[in-house]
């Protein structure tokens, strides 16, 4: 597997903090490529640079609001190697072992890739953290993925079509109408149902087979925002003879849309 | 054919995750297969996975996002080379039907058609054909279709992992064997 070129330079360096832009403190020198975003700047992002690092007077603080859920769900988006480096600059020279471990579990399975160091070590934890991304890059060059972990995957394509369930955990035409920019009453059309039943029932265990289709199609938003998405339904597509996804999903070949989206994710030569 | 095959996904698709098998095969039609008969698409070259894989994802954002390559190293004792004109001629195809529009289709395109007759034998395990992602950036390219069911005992397909070791291996041991192995 190759993901990307190997560090050969510097990563570029994205400083945060919660609240506000932070300043750019003297442990982190002028020599790096740095970026400052605020907490909010974090919220817009897609992913993470390859170094991120965190100033704060301790765990206590990053747990409060929302700062480290955004963070922490950048950082799964972000290819690895990327680190996160923490940097603790209260006046507490230790830190409670839970409440890290609070810390970490938000980074669920990439809590590896995430740093603490006091300030009065930051320089040394910095040039520790790059050097780690470096040796993770060689390391991730001529390989192939970890076969482990189908649980895994599963959840995150589960995550990428959640928004089309309802409560009862089965599909819902009503939301995936929505999602797709069609009335329930075209949705009902393309399944043989009436507007009147589907208002009724949107989650009927009758449906959920005529629904499929529709979900595989949407979970190529686990690759793409939904604007893109939603862009791409509706341009002409070489694949389907020069059709757009939405019309033929409008013209009863929602399937064959589905098994193009499901090539693309697996990288079927088509 | 013994050489090193390529195929590349989204990079996303396995960040949070890894998939469970690279040798799963769906039954969904390709290009050389019709619903329900099984096989594996990858591309002879890095370059020709790339082009195919773009022409995926053209026009959106997935275009240039990080992917991930995998490998599959083959060894396969008999296949068809539709770069040959012979092999075109003895099996009644053309060049243009080599690149045919088939996703839309009500029936199976003839190509289609020769991929489900050696999905039903056992002995002609692969199909090599010309890539149309790359044909239309007039740079050749070939994809090769590998039929799960048709390999010979002493055909292998090996999905390679970091150091070169097979995470994966086609044809898959029988029950007896695995019982034996433990």
């Amino acid at each position: 597997m190759s993901t990307s070129a190997p560090a050969t330079g510097y990563p570029h360096v994205l400083l945060t903090a919660p609240g506000e832009k932070p300043t750019l403190p003297r442990w982190l020198g002028k020599s790096f490529d740095t970026e400052v975003a605020g907490s909010r700047q974090i919220g817009r992002r897609r992913s993470l640079p390859e170094l991120t690092v965190v100033r704060s007077t301790g765990p206590e603080a990053l747990l409060r609001g929302g700062f480290l859920d955004r963070l922490a769900s950048r950082l799964l988006r972000t290819p690895a190697p990327a680190k996160v480096l923490f940097v603790f600059e209260g006046r507490s020279r230790s830190a409670e072992p839970e409440l890290l471990k609070q810390v970490l579990l938000r980074f669920r399975d990439r809590s590896d890739d995430v740093e603490f160091a006091r300030v009065s070590e930051a320089t040394f934890a910095l040039h520790e953290a790059i050097a780690k991304i470096w040796a993770g890059g060689a390391e991730s060059q001529p390989t192939a993925p970890d076969p482990g972990a189908p649980l895994a995957r599963l959840t995150r394509e589960l995550a990428a079509t959640a928004d089309l369930r309802a409560p009862s955990g089965r599909l819902s035409a009503e939301r995936i109408a929505a999602v797709f920019g069609l009335s329930i009453a075209e949705l009902g059309a393309l399944i043989g149902r009436s507007r009147q039943s589907l208002s009724k029932t949107k989650d009927s265990a009758s449906i959920q087979r005529d629904l499929q289709p529709f979900e595989r199609i949407a979970q190529l938003r686990a690759v793409l925002s939904s604007s893109d998405f939603r862009a791409w339904l509706n341009r002409p597509n070489e694949h389907l003879d020069g059709q757009a996804p939405l019309d033929l999903v409008r013209g009863g070949h929602a399937a064959a849309v589905a098994d193009l989206v499901d090539d693309m994710i697996s990288g079927s030569p088509t | 054919m013994h050489r090193t095959l390529t195929r590349i996904v989204p990079h996303l698709d396995f960040i949070e995750s890894a998939a469970p098998s690279f040798l799963y095969t769906s039954g969904r039609p390709n290009r050389c297969n019709p619903a329900g008969a099984s096989c594996l698409y990858f591309s002879e070259t890095e370059g020709t996975a790339l082009q195919e894989y773009r022409s995926g994802w053209k026009g959106t954002l997935g275009e240039d996002q990080p992917k991930l390559i995998y490998r599959a190293r083959v060894r396969l004792a008999a296949i068809i080379d539709l770069a040959r004109r012979d092999a075109l001629v003895a099996l009644g195809l053309t060049a243009e039907q080599l690149s045919e529009s088939w996703r839309l289709r009500p029936t199976p395109t003839r190509l289609q058609l020769v991929g489900f007759a050696i999905s039903r034998q056992r002995g002609i395990s692969a199909l090599r054909y010309p890539s149309i992602a790359t044909d239309r950036s007039r740079k050749p390219g070939w994809n090769v279709a590998m039929f799960p069911e048709s390999l010979r005992a002493t055909d292998r397909v090996e999905i390679l992992g970091r150091s070169g070791e097979a995470l994966e291996v086609l044809p898959r041991a029988s029950r007896a064997e695995r019982d034996a192995a433990l």
